[in-house]
């Protein structure tokens, strides 16, 4: 009789609109009548929004990963606080941004003004970045800059980023040093600014 | 590039020392430094956003299910860290004292909002379970219930029809009972029916899943859905006698115990063709039954008048064929190429130690296991430089569909970064990284280098568990195509042509020469051509099924 109970709700976020699949107040519900299991469908709803506010601020895949991680299972030990008549997506991304502050507070390597820049794109990476508008136009740009990039620098940026590759490993795959692929990383992101920029006013 | 934007990207990449660190701080005081800032932390954003096959729910429900039972309360127990009384949002309840605490008397007390939440969960939960009790009474059909079904993979124009509402299918998607699912020509949608079974609709198809509940009434729709037209090619795992999964089509009834098979369904007409396995057919015209083997396929023909047969598949295609390996007798750790084209290409089995011999065939390779030809794949070579086209096969079941390297299936190479041509799986970097869960070719030509990069690839989480035929296809005019059990799952141009194939280079199974880059699995049966197969040719050797002349 568990499975009326997540239908019997009114759907609350996009995706529960559009296919008429459990909310997010019903899966919630599950969850705190027992039914862990159920919390599977809000982290694969939510972790590509974590993952973005997480992504913005950390290099270190590895961490990111971890964070996100974190994230959900405070969510998790902490579902009894959250308020029932809100939407869950706002309040796990703000669990998400304020897990980003605490780490950067921890971490010793950042020093206060940088750990501020990282607060203010925390929140961007939460509110304006992830609005579904910006980010695409955001997209959008970057797509066409790739595509106008010189061919040995848009695959250092697909093995990089896209296939995960550390910058030892892209050197391998495009034989050269891992030095000359972090230079040409760099070069490739201040080309695509420049390029962005250049795509932005012309808009 | 300017020093400032150096510092800038150091410190993006967790690569600035202290001491520039300082001088960066001292620059961000300039207006035009903090937007540069802004600027390529907003670009560095963008670009860790399109990180592929993102998925930690495994990882997490894991960590969940190790938890006591009582781990979830008020978030704020003593094993989280003090740092995370600072991640929860301001709530009404957690500004409030946080309810079910302890006081020191071990006695549980509750704030006035924790109590209002609890009683109104408590409303909740007895609403629900006498709809519950009045919907199982009253026989109520089609109300969105989960059905366990989910899609997993769109693409193309897929839609999915709810309650009469029909919508462009998402992914991943929970699929309600009674929901319809309708892929356009040319697009395709990979679906889970929740008990494991795993579903393709070809393009051009319609499917249905059940409305009404199960026979018992209380456990969901009946596994199994309607094929109205089009085709699926599923994978079902072994089931129990008694709960076989039944799937309906205007023409037949099909009745599967566990087994991989094609179903493609027109309004008079049904054919079935298994893979693995038996599955039963029954025709609605007279409801007549067969018991269709593996390797043969049977009809169910509303206007047919005679009784219907089962028959034999086609067998394999043999033109262009120059290498085959069925694994099927292993002589002193030699495996032989059975092709029949001379010179054979025997593979040995470098590290008889990681392999084992299945007894249902196969080769399993378990651990860093390497099977490679003692002379160069001259034969392949040749022929391929000559016709600019190649075929790579393999029927194979992956031990784990998180492989990484990417993982060699079958290449003709000589080292990681010096290839003819490769047919891999997984991502790069990491073991479980982005990237894995697909398959992926490379193919030196003489535009795209001695890697053979950037290599084609199936969308990550495209590799199916279990079974799969794999096929790599590469045309003269550069057409590169990567089927799996015969449905195109990626497509693209590898331009130039395979003049540049160095003859020197020898074909290797489940690993690379001299380096780490091992797939773990069974190997069925793989094949070489020297040609491109095309799609009529990948689906007569999908449909002959991976035992090959047994």
């Amino acid at each position: 009789m568990d499975v009326p109970m997540l239908a019997d709700t009114k759907p609350s976020s996009a995706n529960a609109h559009e296919s008429g699949e459990a909310t997010d107040e019903a899966l919630v519900s599950a969850v705190r009548a027992g039914r862990t299991g159920e919390f599977a469908e809000l982290v694969r709803r939510y972790q590509s929004d974590v993952m973005r506010i997480v992504a913005a601020l950390l290099y270190d895949r590895s961490a990111t990963d971890d964070l996100v991680h974190d994230v959900f299972v405070h969510a998790y030990r902490g579902l009894e606080t959250f308020d029932a008549g809100r939407d869950f997506g706002p309040w796990v991304r703000t669990i998400a941004r304020n897990a980003v502050r605490e780490h950067l507070r921890r971490a010793v390597r950042y020093r206060k003004r940088l750990a501020d820049y990282g607060d203010v794109l925390a929140a961007g990476a939460g509110d304006d970045l992830l609005a579904g508008e910006t980010m695409e136009r955001l997209q959008r740009l970057l797509d066409g800059c790739l595509r106008r990039m010189p061919e040995r620098s848009a695959a250092a940026v697909k093995l990089h980023y896209l296939g995960g590759l550390d910058t030892a490993a892209v050197a391998v795959e495009l034989g050269t040093s891992p030095g000359a692929i972090r230079n040409l990383l760099c070069r490739t992101r201040v080309a695509l600014r420049h390029c962005m920029e250049r795509e932005l006013a012309t808009q | 590039m300017n020093r400032t934007q150096k510092l800038i990207l150091d410190w993006i990449d967790g690569k600035l020392p202290a001491q520039e660190a300082e001088e960066l701080e001292r620059l961000l005081d300039m207006p035009a430094v903090r937007a540069e800032h802004r600027a390529l932390c907003e670009i560095e954003y963008a670009l860790r956003c399109r990180r592929e096959g993102f998925d930690l729910s495994d990882r997490i429900m894991r960590t969940l299910n190790s938890m006591p039972e009582d781990a979830r309360s008020s978030g704020k127990d003593a094993d989280i860290p003090d740092s995370a009384a600072a991640i929860f949002p301001e709530t009404p309840q957690a500004s409030a004292a946080a309810p079910g605490r302890s006081d020191p008397a071990g006695v549980r007390r509750f704030s006035p909002a924790s109590r209002f939440v609890r009683l109104a969960a408590a409303c909740v939960a007895v609403a629900s379970l006498v709809w519950a009790v009045w919907m199982w009474t009253s026989g109520m059909h089609g109300l969105p219930l989960a059905s366990g079904a989910r899609l997993l993979h769109v693409e193309g124009d897929v839609r999915v029809t709810t309650a009469g509402r029909e919508r462009k299918a998402l992914s991943p998607q929970t699929l309600s009972p009674g929901a319809h699912v309708v892929a356009a020509a040319d697009s395709l949608a990979v679906a889970t029916l929740g008990d494991g079974s795993r579903i393709t609709l070809h393009g051009g198809s319609r499917l249905s899943l059940p409305a009404i509940p199960s026979p018992d009434g209380l456990a969901g729709p009946p596994p199994g859905f309607h094929l109205q037209r089009g085709t699926v090619t599923a994978h079902v795992p072994k089931r129990m006698e008694g709960q076989e999964l039944n799937i309906s089509t205007p023409a037949a009834g099909i009745t599967v115990l566990g087994t991989r098979f094609i179903l493609a369904a027109e309004e008079a007409a049904t054919r079935l063709d298994v893979i693995q396995g038996a599955v039963r057919l029954r025709r609605r015209l007279d409801s007549t039954s067969v018991d269709v083997p593996w390797n043969s396929y049977a009809v169910a023909d509303l206007g047919a008048e005679e009784a219907m047969a089962v028959r034999q598949a086609a067998p394999r295609t043999s033109d262009g064929l120059l290498a085959l390996y069925t694994f099927g007798d292993a002589d002193e750790n030699l495996v032989r190429d059975v092709s029949g084209v001379e010179p054979p290409l025997d593979l040995t089995v470098v590290t008889p130690e990681a392999v084992d011999w299945p007894s249902g065939g196969g080769i399993l390779l378990r651990d860093a296991a390497l099977l490679a030809s003692a002379e160069p794949a001259a034969k392949i070579t040749a022929a391929c430089r000559e016709s600019g086209g190649i075929t790579l096969e393999a029927w194979l079941t992956p031990s784990t569909l998180r492989q990484w390297g990417p993982a060699r299936i079958v290449t003709i190479s000589q080292g990681p970064s010096y290839r003819n041509i490769t047919l891999g799986m997984g991502g790069y970097g990491d073991p479980g990284a982005a990237g894995g869960g697909r398959y992926l070719g490379r193919i030196r030509t003489t535009v795209l280098g001695l890697n053979g990069l950037p290599p084609l690839e199936t969308a990550p989480g495209s590799a199916p568990p279990g079974l799969t035929h794999l096929v790599l296809t590469r045309a003269p005019d550069g057409t590169t195509r990567i089927y799996l059990d015969a449905v195109v799952r990626a497509a693209g141009m590898t331009p130039g042509d395979l003049h540049t194939w160095d003859e020197n280079y020898r074909l290797a199974l489940g690993n690379e020469f001299g380096s780490d880059r091992k797939w773990f699995g069974t190997l069925h049966l793989v094949a070489l051509y020297g040609r491109a197969l095309n799609a009529e040719e990948v689906s007569i050797n999908f449909r002959a099924g991976p035992r090959y002349g047994s």
